[in-house]
């Protein structure tokens, strides 16, 4: 977490670097941080939003949450900082993992402010339903493998009437078995 | 552990990826992606154009080939991509018909006009009620009577839901079509026209699936999903009609990128699949043609027959 | 149990062995004739490999066309092995003795091309063996597959059991013909002497092959109806298709049996073998069979036209008034119900001529209600067919698939009449053994079949 955390300050400075050259004066740059806890039924997420320069915190920015899914960002809530920096929002524990982790990412992004550029911040939490394994689609019939009683089946009723043929065919070597006989006689 | 080594893989892929381009680079351009493959002469120094399963054409001297080895196998690809259950959502309301669709899926898997891997159907279920655009792709079932009556385990149900064919086993018996209620497959009937590209994942998930004599269908572009990305369809459909996703993760995408709840979606659309009463339980959702985003009059039915 | 007259008895196999090798000039024409016939289907189907299957008329829509029904067909007429060597026999018919090896080799000959019809339709056949080493158990492909080898080989033995005593008079009789042939019969008459251990030896095994090889055949015409009951067609999905293919293919038999004996009671010159009864007592069984058939038909067609369901509906009016209205009605009242009033009238159930004209109107009937089995179903499909390419909504064969689907008959035709050349068509010893039964009796079976209505012996 820590780790992550200071890349992407140093990420923001170089970006800094970067916006404040070309970008307008007014706009400063923030810096997110995600706290995540729970209830009984809801996950919460507790934003704090400062000014990179200044370390201060900004007030009246609106932030949204987004979990991250696999083609997208699904947004689950959304506030607006109070006059600590912070806002805090809920949304419900049942959203599923998207890895074997059971983790799901929480991503907060400010997005189209007036006072703090583009920024977002993304941290991880535990979801409250287990990750889905792979499961076995039942279609015992349109799966890839026969289901048991179908090759039981199978073979048995094609098994016992070729051994009726080979008896037959056993009959047939017997006709030439006792002709023999009779000649030798 | 998996996403770990798949990003390994795909290191040390562009590793030999960036070698293959110096190589390739050298001796001449980027060949044209639709030049007929007839009058290539198997020289050395011959450029192919081989298809990341990243999606990007490159065109590398042909001794190169060997380093293009497939990052999955065929038992990956029979087994479908880990812990996913890819579904899509098509809302009627938002479906003017314009087949931009069709256009992309054609573009992505090289398919000629005449082809289509995901029609859109005009449809009227009588002559008193509204008609209606319907995009039908493949409904990848749950239960499909197509993969049920497959002699040779050609055409296959995944883990993740996709239903895929393998025209390397293809024996072109066409039960699958006959059995098929979506009627969604197609055969190849003559040679198809073969764009000059090479691909290095297994046959199942080849971007170009046209082979005379084996059939072929809508895949729900699992090259795509295997690197996060939307099916052609989907990036394809500027009315944001499509909608795709993954059902374990209970989240389905469209083309601005929008994600929303799928649970939340099926029930405030008031989501129904086509043909229930069949009970092959497919994995495409549709929601009513209700409160249309365009004049419902202008569609003309056109019968076949 | 008197002993036969030895001349008597020498007589009959004389007559009997008399088409043995020996060449007709009319069967020499239709030798030629079909042969050139499977030749240009030969070429026909090479160039069909070498382009594609879109050299015929099938598209995505109609995906299965004038094959898959020929495949239908040839399974159906298969049937009649059965018919003749199982129901027949436990039904203790003495008249069906001259008729074994005929029904046998038209079996043989027909499940032959039953097998190879699958192959003339498959986009790759050159992956035919996938079904082995790729083969899924849960397509009913799989199972056609393996009834139709079984029921080939259950044929094969049928065809061969009966013919040991006729090989070994043939290795004592035939001492002029040339070396490898009489090395040939002698190794497959496997030294039968005609002893009482050998002959009740090969009555033991050609009864338990023909209990064997009734479920055998009725399963390959079953599972070959499955092939379109099991898909959710309008039109095929429907539980009848079992009993409705099994009582259809059993009346094409019985049709094609007819049309056979008849032409082999002439060319071959058999009158006194193959006699005005046969022809009136398969001429009941074709009554008996058309009439169940229509009772099918009248379920088949009936009770979804009463109901008309969406989904039925334009199948149905596909047949019953659209396109393909000309051919439904013509199999319907010239295929079955016409011969049904014709064989129903005993004057003329007891002629010839008459009971070979309804069996031609029952077999022609048969062959196109095939087509209609597979074709229009495919042709009015769930999702209505919108946009459709020029061709695809409509199925008319190509000259190229009608090559090959006349060089398959004619290929049929061929194997049967090559399956008849090597040996005697009617099993000499049977007749024989029956003359013995029934005691010292003037020359010709005609006598012994009217006399035989009631006696039934345990074979």
């Amino acid at each position: 977490m820590r780790v992550n955390q200071k890349h992407t300050i140093i990420l923001f400075l170089f970006f800094l670097a970067n916006t404040t050259l070309f970008a307008q004066d007014e706009k400063i740059s923030g810096n997110i941080v995600l706290q995540m806890g729970a209830n009984d039924t809801m996950h919460v997420v507790t934003a704090t939003l400062t000014n990179i320069a200044t370390k201060q915190p900004v007030k009246a920015v609106q932030l949204t949450f987004y979990v991250q899914r696999t083609f997208g960002l699904m947004k689950v809530a959304d506030g607006t900082t109070d006059t600590t920096g912070i806002t805090s929002a809920e949304f419900p524990l049942t959203i599923p993992p998207g890895d074997p982790s059971g983790k799901i990412t929480v991503v907060a992004k400010v997005e189209n402010s007036d006072v703090v550029n583009d920024t977002s911040f993304s941290t991880l939490a535990t979801s409250k339903i287990p990750y889905q394994q792979s499961k076995k689609i039942a279609a015992s019939i349109a799966g890839s493998n026969a289901p048991l009683w179908l090759i039981i089946a199978f073979t048995l009723t094609v098994g016992t009437v070729w051994l009726f043929f080979a008896y037959v065919l056993y009959l047939v070597y017997l006709i030439k078995k006792s002709a023999v006989k009779s000649i030798h006689n | 552990m998996t996403t770990q080594n798949k990003d390994n893989n795909r290191r040390n892929f562009l590793k030999s990826s960036a070698t293959a381009i110096a190589t390739g680079l050298v001796g001449g351009s980027i060949i044209n992606s639709f030049v007929s493959c007839k009058d290539k002469n198997k020289t050395e120094g011959e450029k192919m154009n081989v298809l990341t399963h990243d999606g990007k054409l490159v065109a590398i001297d042909k001794s190169q080939m060997a380093n293009f080895k497939p990052h999955i196998s065929d038992e990956d690809v029979r087994k479908g991509i880990p812990g996913k259950k890819f579904v899509m959502v098509i809302d009627l309301a938002k479906c003017d018909g314009c087949g931009k669709c069709t256009k992309a899926c054609n573009k992505m898997h090289y398919l000629p006009t005449n082809k289509a891997w995901l029609s859109v159907v005009d449809m009227q279920d009588s002559s008193e009620t509204a008609p209606y655009y319907f995009p039908k792709p493949c409904m990848h079932c749950d239960n499909p009577p197509c993969t049920k009556v497959c002699p040779v385990g050609a055409t296959f149900k995944r883990e993740d839901g996709i239903v895929a064919i393998d025209n390397t086993r293809c024996v072109g018996c066409r039960f699958c079509m006959a059995a098929c209620p979506y009627s969604v497959r197609l055969f190849n009937w003559l040679e198809p026209e073969k764009p000059n590209i090479v691909e290095t994942t297994p046959a199942a998930e080849h971007v170009f699936q046209s082979k005379k004599g084996c059939v072929e269908k809508c895949d729900f572009c699992p090259h795509m999903a295997r690197e996060g990305k939307l099916p052609a369809c989907v990036t394809g459909c500027p009315m944001n009609a499509i909608w795709f996703g993954d059902a374990n993760e209970d989240a389905v995408t469209c083309y601005d990128g929008t994600t929303t709840k799928l649970s939340q979606l099926l029930q405030d659309g008031a989501a129904y699949r086509f043909m229930e009463e069949l009970g092959t339980e497919p994995s495409v959702y549709y929601l009513p043609p209700t409160n249309r985003s365009y004049d419902a009059k202008e569609i003309k039915i056109e019968n076949a027959e | 149990m008197e002993k036969i007259d030895q001349e008597i008895k020498n007589k009959i196999q004389d007559e009997l062995l008399a088409t043995v090798g020996k060449r007709y000039r009319q069967e020499t024409f239709w030798v030629i004739f079909l042969s050139i016939i499977c030749i240009g289907g030969t070429v026909a189907w090479i160039f069909q490999l070498k382009k594609g299957l879109g050299v015929t008329a099938m598209r995505d829509y109609v995906s299965w066309g004038l094959y898959i029904s020929l495949l239908f067909f040839f399974v159906g007429i298969s049937l009649i092995g059965a018919l003749v060597s199982c129901v027949l026999r436990l039904s203790g018919a003495k008249w069906r003795y001259p008729l074994i090896r005929i029904a046998e080799a038209v079996t043989l000959s027909a499940i032959f091309f039953a097998g190879f019809m699958p192959v003339l339709d498959m986009g790759r056949p050159e992956r035919l063996y996938y079904l082995i080493t790729h083969g899924r158990i849960q397509s009913p492909i799989l199972w056609d597959v393996m009834a139709i080898a079984t029921y080939f080989f259950g044929s094969v033995i049928y065809f061969y059991l009966p013919l040991i005593p006729d090989l070994a008079t043939m290795r004592d009789k035939l001492t002029d013909a040339p070396k490898w042939r009489r090395t040939l019969w002698k190794w497959l008459a496997m030294n039968w002497t005609d002893s009482l251990i050998q002959r009740k030896l090969l009555k033991k095994g050609m009864f338990i092959l023909c209990i064997v090889i009734l479920p055998v055949a009725i399963s390959v015409h079953t599972i070959s109806a499955w092939l379109i009951a099991f898909t959710l067609r309008p039109g095929w999905n429907s539980t009848i298709m079992g009993p409705y293919f099994v009582f259809g293919a059993l009346m094409a038999g019985a049709a094609i049996m007819i049309l056979i004996i008849a032409k082999l009671r002439i060319g071959y010159r058999l009158e006194k073998y193959l006699t005005a009864v046969h022809f009136n007592h398969l001429g009941k069984i074709l009554l008996a069979l058309t009439a169940f058939y229509l009772y099918l038909n009248i379920n088949k067609y009936g009770v979804p036209a009463y109901k008309m369901a969406k989904d039925e509906k334009p199948v149905l009016e596909d047949l019953f008034f659209g396109n393909n209205s000309i051919l439904f009605w013509f199999t319907q009242i010239v295929g079955i119900v016409i011969p049904i009033i014709i064989l129903s009238i005993k004057k003329l159930r007891n002629t010839i001529r008459w009971v070979v004209t309804s069996s031609i109107l029952v077999l022609l009937g048969a062959l196109i209600n095939r087509y209609l089995i597979v074709v229009p179903s495919m042709l009015h499909p769930f999702v209505p067919i919108r946009h459709a390419q020029p061709g695809f909504a409509t199925y008319y064969p190509t000259l190229t698939e009608w090559t090959i689907t006349a060089s398959s008959l004619a290929g049929f035709l061929l194997l049967t009449i090559l399956l008849f050349k090597p040996f005697p068509v009617i099993t000499i010893w049977e007749v024989t053994e029956e003359l013995e039964k029934q005691g010292e009796k003037p020359i010709g079976v005609e006598n012994i079949l009217t006399t035989q209505n009631s006696a039934y012996h345990a074979s």
